[in-house]
């Protein structure tokens, strides 16, 4: 029996929520306060969640967002903190599966197919988490406006070559992502409009090739 | 002395507790030989009635595979110790700790950022 455990083949992450309480955020609803204990572990159905921090000049800064299919705070749990270290708020709307920790902790238990298949996801989103992190720590507002974009159309975009976002993002919003001013944010938003890689006055369309070629350009990697 | 490129390696330290430093890419076969070496320590403790407390350094792991992964699962439930304390960088502490929770182990089994942590840990089990 062990054994077979072991061959099978990886899972949906989604079906470890098999049967678990659907709950439902507003947007701009906090669904995890920093310094919670990790005692839930949720599966977004649909909608997008934003992680983010408060600085110490009290401006909040969004650190990751995710979206459908998504599982938080995973890497959290698994890494063995006992408190969340952000807020998790609704970017719009949100459907959540819940699971809590310790029924997830069941699943896991012999059974390393979970067990792989939850390493795996959380080693991919720490990957991002940390280019996100990275990005926020560069001097060059160009380069953070532009690798912003590129993570945007990964978390919330449609396919290429036009990909739209799933939600619209105000330039606040924007600015709060990559830790510009809003000025600096819109400026930079408006020089990409005029090269074509913005699309229309909202910043909701994105020419996906004129972007890819940006990265390459500025060494970005996303 | 030439650097070990890639193995473990495993020893009393003067705390007594058992250490093991894993350095490099590891296989099922250098996890399945750390267990045999940590099995051999520990039973010399329980010939003197001390419980294992077992430190793991990982920060010099270069990469892991299913093997490995498998081989430390087995380690954490067949050798009796006391504790497994484990220290190192944020992708391999996910994967000690997820693998401590698939052996069932994870109240004896826990991995932390730095060395100071891990020890703290591993001596209130002693």
């Amino acid at each position: 029996m062990v054994k077979k455990r072991f061959v099978r083949c990886i899972l949906n992450i989604s079906d470890l929520f098999e049967s678990s309480t659907t709950r439902s955020y507003r947007k701009k609803h906090v669904i995890i306060y920093e310094g919670d204990p990790v005692s839930t572990i949720f599966y977004i159905k649909s909608g997008y969640v934003k992680v983010y921090n408060i600085l110490n000049d009290g401006t909040e800064r969004i650190i990751f967002i995710y979206g459908p299919g998504d599982v938080f705070p995973l890497s959290t749990y698994l890494s063995g903190s006992r408190a969340i270290r952000y807020f998790y708020v609704g970017l719009s709307d949100v459907k959540l599966l819940t699971l809590p920790s310790e029924q997830l902790e069941r699943k896991i238990r012999n059974d390393i197919a979970v067990g792989e298949t939850l390493v795996n996801y959380t080693v991919l989103i720490n990957l991002q988490f940390l280019e996100r992190i990275e990005i926020l720590s560069v001097n060059d507002a160009r380069r953070k406006v532009v690798a912003l974009l590129a993570f945007l159309v990964i978390k919330i975009g449609t396919k290429s070559p036009i990909s739209r976002l799933s939600i619209y993002l105000t330039h606040q919003e924007l600015s709060e992502m990559c830790g510009l001013t809003r000025e600096s944010t819109s400026i930079q938003l408006e020089k990409l409009r005029k090269e074509g890689v913005l699309l229309g006055k909202r910043a909701t369309d994105i020419n996906v090739t004129k972007l890819e070629a940006l990265k390459s350009d500025m060494s970005i990697v996303i | 002395m030439d650097k070990l490129i890639s193995g473990v390696t495993t020893f009393m330290n003067p705390a007594g507790f058992v250490e093991q430093h894993y350095i490099g890419a590891q296989t099922g076969r250098t996890v399945s030989t750390a267990v045999a070496a940590d099995m051999k320590l520990v039973k010399k403790l329980q010939k003197q009635n001390k419980e294992a407390l077992i430190l793991v350094d990982l920060t010099e792991v270069t990469s892991t595979n299913l093997q490995s992964h498998k081989a430390a699962i087995k380690g954490m439930t067949i050798v009796p110790y006391r504790r497994v304390s484990i220290y190192g960088p944020l992708p391999l502490r996910i994967l000690l700790n997820t693998l401590g929770i698939v052996a069932d182990r994870h109240e004896n089994v826990k991995a932390f950022a730095t060395r100071s942590e891990a020890i703290e840990w591993l001596k209130k089990g002693s």
